[in-house]
């Protein structure tokens, strides 16, 4: 069965990047969305679609990645999924911040496809097995 | 003879000139006492006029005489007119009386002062010279208060008065501050030479006499030549009749006897005061015996009480208007230095200068570091060890001086120029001053002959001073003094100052103005790279994945210049990434804000040598971590600045053939912590160490060496966010040690 994944993240080359590499990693569903209204519909929706994980990008149109993030630590239902800050911000204040606001993990993105293969790779080998645990 | 005083110039301060006991002999004088009329002092010369000896009179009533001397007008006796005096209170209403005296026609004057009734019979002038009183006071008066300026009323002044008295040569005269006298006005016959600004010692006047013409404002001796007349007394009253205010009154012999050498046969003067003090006099002069009447000489008089009030008036009047036009100058100077930004151009270079706002004939405007110089002014040097020793003697901000050489010698040679200073400080802190000069006074005393007095040795062989015989103009040379600066001119030097400092202190708050605009500027920037750099990196990592796919997905249908080419494509995407991490955390060190705490440097050298050394470069690197002093910051800034420092150090420390030693050690000192971290590589030449901190600046030896020429201006920036300094000592080859110094919070 798929493991399921919400990556919000308006950049369309970074979207086809992620995709072309998470294809590569094996049995993945993962869902997109360009801005935090369209994700928070997805999720209040709660029917088609649980995300077992969950991708924020932080600069985005309208809400940004602090804000959806909120959202979700704010929703029971969503309270423990692993939520990744997943940006190409290397601020100490964005690191801070995403910490505070209950992020699990906080990944700069690289600029090597080679890279965020790997990178990739072991965030889901760990972020999945430990929401399965 | 009732005085036996022998006045000379030793002593003629202390002549009782007002008992002198002699008449002028072109009247008589009867002296009586009160209530008795009782005759008991008479001028010698009596029986010229009574045909009585005086000696006859004395001790006799006055009725006596009531035959001899006869009131002009009918019905009244001589008596009548003494009785009317003693209880009248203004004089001025009786005298003078026409009588006649043995048939012939004289003036009686008839005046009380101590206990003595004075009267006084002088010689009454032909009705065709006789011009009315009261046609003389009007013209008097409406010549006065037609003048405009000062110099035309000394003008009028002194020509109305030749008319009146028909002298030869007429001298309005001033009296300087030291009490020597100076001719300001002239009327004079044709034939005669100008004595216009000729200077009389102060001693030409003695001060008993200055103080007697407080008292009585007019004076004549009618003639220099004719012997004065003494005075006889009856037993009972030897005392000397003061004669201060009489109208015969004697003068001094010594006067006569200055007179005589200057050839003056009769001589008039007239008293000029101003706030009570004689300000000056109108001195006339006739080469012959010349009487004045009582009427003309009252007008006279009215014209210098005229002149007097006239004088605190339009005297006011002419400063007034001179500080006027100062001020209108400074004014026009403020507007100036308010409408230019250049306080030399608005100054000195414009239409209204320093030099318009006082008599000064040169100025020097210290200025940033220099010398803006107008006019006459010494060399520049000298101008700079002037300045010094202003510095060094005058701790207010103004000074004024006309003897500069007397108290500052070396101005002994500048002195043409020099012997008047002005100086108002602008700026202690940058020297800035402005002073004024004026020239030494040398060429504008002219004295009336020589001053020194000349002596004579009388009959009896003992020294005699007389009054001095030649009057010939004679220079003298007031060494080192200049005209005085006026309060007009001090006062408006202290405005300028005022004003100056204002207009400097708005200047600075533009500036102030412009250094927050700057900044905001600068902080924009910083936002600005930090923004397009954040944006750049996103396409630019677009650009190397999608290089990067067509290199895996297309791979096989690509030549092999092809594939090397997009190898170079992904090269340089690496490399710009590499420069925009770099100058995001440039900007991001402008834009933080600064946290200051402690940091544990000991934990922080002992990562980034962990960080540094991986495995298998141990033998490579040697870094050595002595004293490790905490220091106050913000800890992922120190964090980057050492991890910068001790990076470049062994990075730069690749000389091919030796390990690379680097050394990080701190020390405590004067409130400081410097550390330095040194190395044994490669050296940066001095010569261009101040630009290394440059961003994007890389020397010329570390060309194969990758960088971005970021590291050290990132350096700098920290150490710059703490208040703290950042140098270095390198020698090229052997390698650099840097200093870094941070303030202990």
């Amino acid at each position: 069965m798929p493991r399921n994944i919400l990556y919000v993240e308006d950049n369309q080359d970074a979207i086809a990047f992620f995709s072309r590499v998470v294809n590569k990693l094996g049995d993945y569903n993962f869902v997109t969305r360009e801005d935090g209204t369209s994700a928070i519909s997805l999720l209040e929706e709660k029917k088609d679609f649980t995300p077992e994980m969950i991708l924020l990008d932080i600069n985005l149109p309208g809400m940004n990645g602090f804000e959806i993030l909120q959202y979700v630590r704010s929703k029971t239902a969503y309270k423990h999924v692993p939520v990744i800050m997943f940006t190409s911000s290397d601020d100490n204040g964005d690191v801070q911040k995403s910490y505070e606001y209950g992020a699990n993990a906080y990944l700069i993105k690289p600029d090597s496809l080679q890279s965020l293969k790997e990178v990739l790779q072991d965030t889901f080998n760990f972020w999945l097995k430990h929401n399965v645990a | 003879m009732e005085n036996t005083f022998t006045a000379d110039l030793t002593n003629c301060d202390r002549e009782p000139i007002h008992i002198p006991g002699f008449v002028q002999s072109h009247g008589f004088l009867l002296a009586l006492t009160p209530g008795t009329f009782l005759i008991n002092k008479a001028s010698l010369n009596t029986k010229e006029f009574l045909d009585k000896d005086a000696q006859s009179l004395i001790s006799q009533p006055l009725s006596t005489l009531e035959k001899n001397i006869v009131p002009a007008k009918a019905g009244s006796t001589l008596m009548d007119l003494i009785r009317l005096a003693t209880i009248t209170s203004n004089l001025e209403q009786i005298n003078p009386q026409p009588v006649l005296v043995n048939g012939k026609e004289m003036l009686f004057v008839i005046h009380q002062y101590l206990d003595q009734i004075i009267c006084e019979f002088e010689p009454m002038q032909s009705s065709d010279d006789t011009i009315t009183l009261q046609k003389l006071m009007s013209t008097s008066l409406s010549v006065i208060q037609s003048s405009v300026t000062f110099d035309e009323l000394l003008q009028h002044v002194s020509k109305l008065v030749k008319e009146i008295t028909g002298y030869s040569r007429i001298m309005i005269y001033k009296f300087h501050k030291d009490q020597h006298g100076e001719v300001i006005a002239e009327a004079n016959d044709e034939h005669l030479e100008s004595w216009l600004h000729l200077h009389y010692p102060a001693s030409d006047i003695p001060s008993q006499a200055r103080e007697l013409y407080k008292l009585n404002l007019v004076r004549i001796i009618a003639d220099v030549n004719s012997t004065p007349s003494g005075l006889i007394s009856s037993p009972e009253n030897k005392k000397p009749l003061d004669l201060t205010h009489s109208v015969l009154r004697s003068v001094s012999p010594i006067h006569i006897e200055y007179l005589k050498n200057m050839e003056v046969g009769a001589s008039f003067s007239i008293s000029l005061i101003s706030k009570g003090e004689l300000w000056g006099l109108i001195a006339c002069h006739n080469s012959t015996a010349r009487f004045i009447d009582y009427n003309s000489r009252v007008a006279c008089k009215f014209i210098g009480q005229l002149f007097s009030a006239a004088l605190e008036f339009k005297y006011a009047e002419d400063a007034e208007e001179k500080s006027t036009n100062y001020r209108d100058k400074q004014q026009q100077l403020l507007e100036q230095l308010m409408k230019g930004d250049d306080p030399v151009k608005s100054l000195i270079n414009s239409e209204v200068n320093l030099l318009d706002i006082n008599t000064a004939t040169g100025v020097v405007f210290f200025y940033e570091g220099k010398q803006y110089r107008l006019g006459e002014v010494p060399p520049e040097t000298e101008v700079d060890d002037l300045i010094a020793w202003v510095r060094k003697h005058e701790h207010s901000n103004f000074f004024q001086t006309s003897t500069l050489p007397l108290q500052y010698p070396a101005a002994k040679k500048l002195s043409s120029v020099a012997s008047g200073i002005m100086v108002t400080e602008i700026s202690h802190e940058f020297s800035e001053y402005i002073i004024w000069f004026k020239p030494e006074m040398i060429k504008t005393v002219d004295w009336a002959g020589q001053q020194e007095k000349d002596t004579s040795v009388s009959e009896d062989g003992s020294l005699r001073i007389s009054p001095r015989k030649s009057f010939a103009k004679w220079t003298q040379e007031v060494k080192f003094n200049s005209d005085e600066w006026s309060n007009n001119e001090i006062a408006a030097a202290i405005k300028l100052r005022e004003d100056l400092i204002q207009v400097i202190n708005k200047k600075a708050g533009e500036i102030r103005k412009l250094n927050e605009l700057l900044k905001e500027a600068y902080d924009e920037l910083d936002t600005f790279s930090f923004t397009i750099s954040h944006d750049l990196r996103t396409p630019l990592s677009s650009i190397k994945n999608y290089t990067e796919i067509i290199m895996e997905d297309h791979g096989s249908q690509l030549d092999e210049e092809a594939k090397f080419l997009f190898g170079k494509v992904i090269i340089a995407a690496d490399k710009m990434a590499g420069l925009i991490r770099d100058v995001l955390q440039y900007s991001r060190v402008g834009r933080a804000e600064l946290a200051t705490d402690p940091v544990d440097m000991k934990k922080m050298l002992a990562e980034i040598r962990e960080e540094l050394i991986t495995p298998g470069k141990e033998k490579d690197v040697i870094l050595e971590i002595k004293n490790t002093p905490d220091v106050c910051g913000d800890k992922t800034m120190i964090l980057q600045l050492f991890t910068n420092l001790v990076n470049n150090a062994v990075k730069y420390s690749t000389l091919p053939t030796q390990i690379a030693r680097v050394s990080v050690n701190g020390e405590v000192e004067d409130g400081f912590v410097t550390y330095t971290i040194e190395d044994n590589g490669i050296g940066i030449d001095m010569r261009y160490a101040n630009r290394i901190f440059e961003l994007f600046k890389r020397m010329d030896n570390v060309k194969k060496i990758e960088g971005t020429g970021v590291g050290l201006a990132i350096a700098k920036r920290i150490v710059e966010k703490h208040d703290g300094k950042i140098w270095l000592e390198s020698r090229l080859n052997h390698g650099t040690k840097f200093y870094v110094s941070l303030p202990i919070k």
